[in-house]
């Protein structure tokens, strides 16, 4: 449920607010519902819906690249709230 | 019996494990594979986001103007008022121009210079700071008659980018700025050719010559829009030691704050080099 309701934050964070304020509400979610691994998927649809062909300084998905290595990571500090929840 | 438990919870885990894995990798084929389709689903579902996204910010906009004081008003009247006098000024100098370009049009013969323009008007639904890569997405598409390559200007008329890519209903555009885009452009009234880079965010950078290095004020151009400027230079830096000087220039036009923008749909530019859309 908690889920569900911070990933309709994000969603409506897309639409409306500028991209740093999802990408902040993204990085919150890798702590607060670990593993959050749809931080992969949000920035894959922003490179799909924002970028032109995916391309960002010559680099093709540079978001999904950046997701993808923000939640590696997060990877061992995210196990670590796992375990003590 | 507490091991058997164990090894259940611990292999449904690798299950669900392996299953996020699996509709991660498919939900990524998927959108691969019919990319139009999404992204029509994902423009429609983010219109009414849009127009709740306006609605407020012109609400929210009418409550402020209220609580602005009177003295602020008279100054920002008088700014105005000699805005409006240095504007004059240059549409004088524009008109002249115009009637120059012209006759000097009519003596080469240059045919396409009395055709009339094909421009769509397009109301602009995501601009930066919400994109994060300088691109702009407008509610016309291929059933407007748009077309990769139709370049984009802002509602003063100044040039700002060009389509790069087009779907049914809406568009991406490509903004001059673009981070790594490669422009060539006229600057100065000594008509200087160089290549200006773009730095995000309706800035652009360029080195240029010391010995040809332009004022702060000079007027850059893209040929196939003058004399329409396309900025004005901002800054000019330079160490004594060095052969090039930094120019910086941005537009003249806010984009974060466009609402609707014209495309010329029967020009298409090609002196563009964007690094990010190979």
């Amino acid at each position: 449920m908690r889920r569900l309701l911070i990933n309709l934050v994000i969603l409506v964070f897309f639409f409306t607010l500028p991209w740093w304020c999802t990408a902040v509400a993204c990085i919150a979610a890798l702590f607060l519902v670990p593993p959050f691994w749809e931080i992969i998927l949000w920035a894959f649809f922003a490179d799909m819906f924002y970028g032109i062909h995916g391309y960002l300084y010559g680099i093709p998905f540079f978001a999904t690249i950046m997701a993808i290595i923000l939640f590696l990571l997060s990877l061992p500090i995210q196990k670590r709230i796992m375990r003590r929840e | 019996m507490n091991l058997q438990s164990h090894n259940r919870g611990s292999s449904r885990t690798h299950y669900s494990r392996w299953y996020t894995v699996f509709i991660f990798i498919a939900v990524i084929i998927l959108f691969t594979l019919f990319r139009s389709f999404w992204l029509q689903i994902f423009y429609d579902v983010s219109t009414p986001f849009v127009f709740v996204k306006n609605s407020i910010s012109s609400s929210f906009g009418n409550l402020t103007s209220g609580f602005q004081s009177s003295q602020f008003l008279a100054e920002q009247n008088s700014e105005l008022k000699q805005d409006i006098d240095h504007l004059n000024t240059a549409l004088l100098s524009m008109q002249a121009l115009e009637t120059e370009n012209t006759s000097l049009s009519k003596m080469v013969g240059n045919l396409s210079a009395g055709s009339p323009r094909k421009t769509v008007i397009a109301q602009v639904l995501f601009a930066p700071p919400s994109s994060p890569y300088d691109t702009l997405i407008i509610q016309a598409g291929v059933k407007d008659a748009i077309a990769v390559g139709n370049p984009v200007f802002a509602d003063d008329g100044t040039p700002i980018g060009t389509i790069a890519e087009v779907d049914g209903a809406f568009s991406k555009v490509s903004l001059y700025s673009s981070p790594g885009t490669s422009l060539s452009v006229i600057v100065g009234k000594e008509h200087l050719d160089a290549s200006a880079i773009g730095e995000g965010s309706g800035n652009f950078s360029m080195k240029i010559p010391v010995a040809d290095a332009p004022s702060v004020g000079d007027a850059v151009y893209m040929p196939q829009f003058q004399p329409t400027a396309l900025g004005a230079v901002s800054k000019v830096s330079f160490a004594p030691s060095d052969s090039f000087a930094t120019v910086l220039f941005s537009f003249p036009t806010n984009i974060f704050t466009l609402s609707y923008v014209t495309i010329d749909t029967s020009i298409t530019i090609t002196n563009t080099y964007a690094a990010s859309a190979n």
